[in-house]
């Protein structure tokens, strides 16, 4: 039980997992997985890894299923009358584009190909939807200070997580990189090609983020002196406090 | 990779960097903005009076509209001005050239860092610098800040240096100390930077450690050279521009939310705060997707880097929390952690004006991850970056050639060249020109029309001139020759016998029916929209129409 001390401090004081609430299996699923993902990390004994593992992918499975079925499927294609105006703008921008071959010219379509055509639009918004889950803001500021337009961000984890994540991310992908792989660029893929516009966010990533601070955190749980470990809670109160207050202000 | 193939390609970097800065200079940005005239035509100021606009001589500060600017950049432009005459292209000169110069001194620092093995490497992350957006975009316009990071560059290079020639530590210091009159942000950085070098250089293991021939000449260097700053400390000037750009009332109305003490409340919001904007500059979708959120410093649809540069960017990322203990990597931390410190505590959500000097130490992170890819799989890495570059060189044409210069042409205030054109071939035409929603106009207009910088220091009010750095409210208001610059004031304006030049929101076309007046000429941006209409009162018809109720009328009633 002491081992699982610095992932279940972290589940308590991270806001995502309230918010998952809303969604109570959901929220449940994750919870175990965070658990069952920071145990398979920590080197469970050999005859218990093919259970871990198999009770983890069917646990992402599950989330995966949540995710996409939560989430407000973004059509790649589609184009507004806002992204119609856009396009008319950039192509009337274009100058002939022409080669002279002998006595001939050929022209070539360029603005059509970067403009016209709406695989350029698809690989844009899959480009977008890539970056905003790999902003370290998205997780630990609230995608503060660029927001994006018409999403209701919220906070996901506290901010003075993020040291132990980038440290923790570092150790799981010198020792773990195989699980950081698998819990990463699935989702990643997918939330890119489906859109992130989920009021709960992209929760699949949560287990993996979770447990790269739990891991990051480790060291102090396990340090004789107890000075950082309670200089850690304290500030980890104070800071719950503060995101607390920002999101109830009205 | 031998050294006589490196020097090769390097040449080929350089020549292809310089294309890229010098090409179509005076077109593209299209449009002037108002910055650069402020430079240039302070810079022929200078040249034809020894004084700015005000009339002052050897300011430490550019006055101009009150920004408060580092001169340097003016004051090296005036070769430039001499040579080629006041124009745009001689303007963006020194930009574009130390934009090219800056390649080299990359070049020299990435070979200097031990952790990077592959000159090949090295050779490809001076690609791609050379045809970052970042660097491209700020070499190309009259930018102090592009100034400063070439003096970053070389001041780094020096430190470098300075760990078998600890004499180059002093030049390294007062190219530090020198950088603080190109750009504001320098003046933390450098601070920031000759603190943190003393200890990476010297190693002193007391602080008697830290006193030495080299760091005592240097202190004295660096603050001689601050002399003429530190005379002026107590003025507005020194800090207006810093201050301004703080974000306190942020800070203050996150903190009133906070049920805590309020000490304590206030440093976790400002903890917060800084936190936010510091992460935002290495984050991966700032720096490799999104453009810089103000138009007048972005290019569509590119950001920083090429998207595809995350890749060697995370995998350096990961390199450098490996290697962290190597003394080159601490200092690549320290570099990132100090170039992004004056950025990260103005309201700009991600300047990339502001935090030119991260293109630095990004660079070297990029290099590290290339580094570590080639040591993998250095054929399919060097095939896949050959593919990338010129990929990334079709976008840089897509986006920088073919579609900032129409559609951020409004946001680069194009549209004076021309205006200035209209108003020549009016020269007995008394002309207003509307102040309402344009930065000031006065210094673009004197720009173009070469104005004799004796009248324009002859129109600055005396406090003024008088106390340059104080920091008075900046009034637009300006007359020369027959042009009178200022807010439009529709009651007194339509009854004098003038041209009136503003916007499409200054004078709608139903203004103009309501008040007689008649369109006589339109200017037009790239991208096909009006900047600007000229029109012409007509006093007695508007007159005529109200029955000369009005007293401004009194003159037209025979």
């Amino acid at each position: 039980m002491k081992r699982f001390l610095p992932i279940i401090f972290v589940l308590l004081f991270t806001p995502w997992i309230d918010r998952l609430f809303a969604k109570p299996i959901a929220a449940l699923l994750t919870v175990c997985a965070c658990i069952f993902l920071y145990a398979l990390v920590m080197r469970v004994p050999n005859d218990s890894k093919k259970i871990y593992t198999a009770v983890l992918t069917a646990l992402f499975v599950v989330l995966t299923v949540f995710q996409i079925t939560t989430t407000k499927r973004q059509f790649l294609f589609e184009i507004s009358n806002d992204d119609n105006r856009y396009q008319q703008e950039k192509l009337d921008s274009y100058p002939p584009v022409k080669i002279p071959i002998s006595n001939k010219t050929l022209w070539i379509p360029a603005a059509h190909w970067f403009e016209g055509r709406s695989e350029y639009l698809a690989y844009y918004r899959i480009e977008e939807n890539l970056f905003e889950n790999l902003d370290p803001g998205n997780y630990f500021f609230a995608m503060a200070p660029r927001p994006r337009t018409g999403v209701d961000e919220f906070e996901k984890f506290l901010y003075i997580f993020l040291p132990f994540f980038v440290y923790g991310l570092y150790k799981l992908i010198r020792n773990n990189w195989e699980v950081v792989v698998l819990t990463t660029l699935p989702f990643l893929a997918l939330l890119s090609l489906v859109g992130n516009s989920n009021p709960l966010g992209a929760f699949t990533l949560l287990p993996i983020i979770a447990v790269a601070v739990a891991v990051g955190m480790k060291p102090l749980f396990q340090c004789k002196n107890r000075i950082y470990l309670y200089v850690l809670i304290v500030l980890t109160l104070l800071v719950y406090i503060q995101i607390i207050a920002y999101q109830s202000y009205v | 990779m031998s050294r006589m193939l490196s020097l090769l390609l390097l040449t080929i970097i350089v020549v292809l960097g310089a294309f890229l800065r010098f090409y179509k200079l005076a077109e593209i940005p299209s449009g002037f903005y108002v910055d650069e005239a402020a430079i240039g035509y302070n810079a022929y100021s200078v040249i034809k009076t020894g004084a700015d606009e005000y009339g002052k001589t050897w300011p430490i500060f550019l006055r101009s509209y009150n920004a408060y600017s580092s001169p340097m950049y003016m004051y090296l432009t005036t070769f430039a001005v001499s040579a080629y005459g006041l124009s745009i292209w001689s303007t963006r000169f020194l930009s574009a050239l130390v934009g090219s110069m800056s390649i080299v001194v990359v070049y020299l620092i990435l070979k200097n860092i031990d952790v990077i093995k592959s000159r090949l490497s090295v050779i490809a992350t001076v690609t791609i610098f050379t045809i970052s957006p970042w660097s491209i975009f700020f070499s190309r316009g009259a930018f102090e800040a592009n100034l400063a990071f070439l003096f970053l560059c070389v001041s780094v290079l020096a430190i470098f240096k300075s760990k078998e020639r600890k004499w180059l530590f002093v030049l390294a210091v007062a190219i530090l100390s020198i950088s603080t009159y190109a750009y504001q942000a320098q003046r933390l950085i450098a601070v920031f930077l000759t603190g943190y070098s003393v200890f990476w250089v010297f190693r002193p293991k007391s602080i008697r450690g830290l006193f030495n021939k080299f760091t005592i000449t240097s202190a004295i260097v660096f603050v001689f050279i601050q002399i003429p700053q530190i005379l002026i400390m107590t003025k507005p000037a020194f800090g207006s521009r810093a201050g301004g750009l703080f974000y306190k009332d942020d800070v203050l109305t996150q903190s009133d939310k906070i049920p805590l003490p309020y000490f304590v409340s206030y440093l976790l919001s400002f903890i917060r705060e800084f936190g936010a904007k510091f992460v935002s500059y290495l984050s991966p979708r700032s720096l490799f997707h999104l453009p810089d959120p103000d138009t007048q410093r972005s290019i569509p649809e590119l950001s920083a880097f090429y998207s595809w540069v995350v890749i060697p960017f995370l995998v350096g990322i990961y390199q450098l929390l490996k290697l962290l203990k190597r003394e080159y990597v601490q200092f690549v931390v320290a570099l990132t952690i100090i170039t992004i410190l004056p950025a990260a505590l103005t309201t700009d959500p991600f300047s990339t004006l502001r935090s030119l000097g991260l293109l630095l130490p990004v660079t070297i992170i990029i290099t590290m991850g290339i580094d570590k890819l080639i040591s993998y799989k250095p054929k399919i890495t060097c095939l896949t970056l050959l593919l990338l570059i010129v990929i990334s060189l079709i976008q840089l044409w897509r986006s920088y050639f073919v579609l900032f210069p129409t559609l951020y042409a409004k946001s680069w205030d194009y549209g004076y060249r021309e205006l200035v054109q209209e108003i020549e071939t009016r020269p007995d035409t008394k002309i207003l020109i509307d102040e309402n929603r344009n930065n000031p106009s006065y210094i673009k207009l004197a720009f173009f029309m070469q104005l004799d910088p004796e009248i324009l220091q002859q129109s600055v009010d005396m406090p003024i001139a008088e106390d340059y750095y104080g920091g008075q409210e900046f009034v637009s208001d300006y007359q020369f020759q027959n042009i009178e610059v200022r807010n439009l004031v529709w009651d007194k304006d339509i009854y004098d016998e003038q041209l009136i030049i503003g916007d499409t929101l200054a004078i709608s076309d139903d203004q103009a029916k309501e008040h007689e007046l008649t369109k006589v000429f339109q200017i037009f941006d790239p991208s096909e929209k009006v900047v600007f209409a000229g029109f012409v009162t007509n006093p007695h018809a508007k007159c005529q129409k109200i029955s000369f109720q009005n007293k401004l009328c009194d003159p037209y009633l025979n």
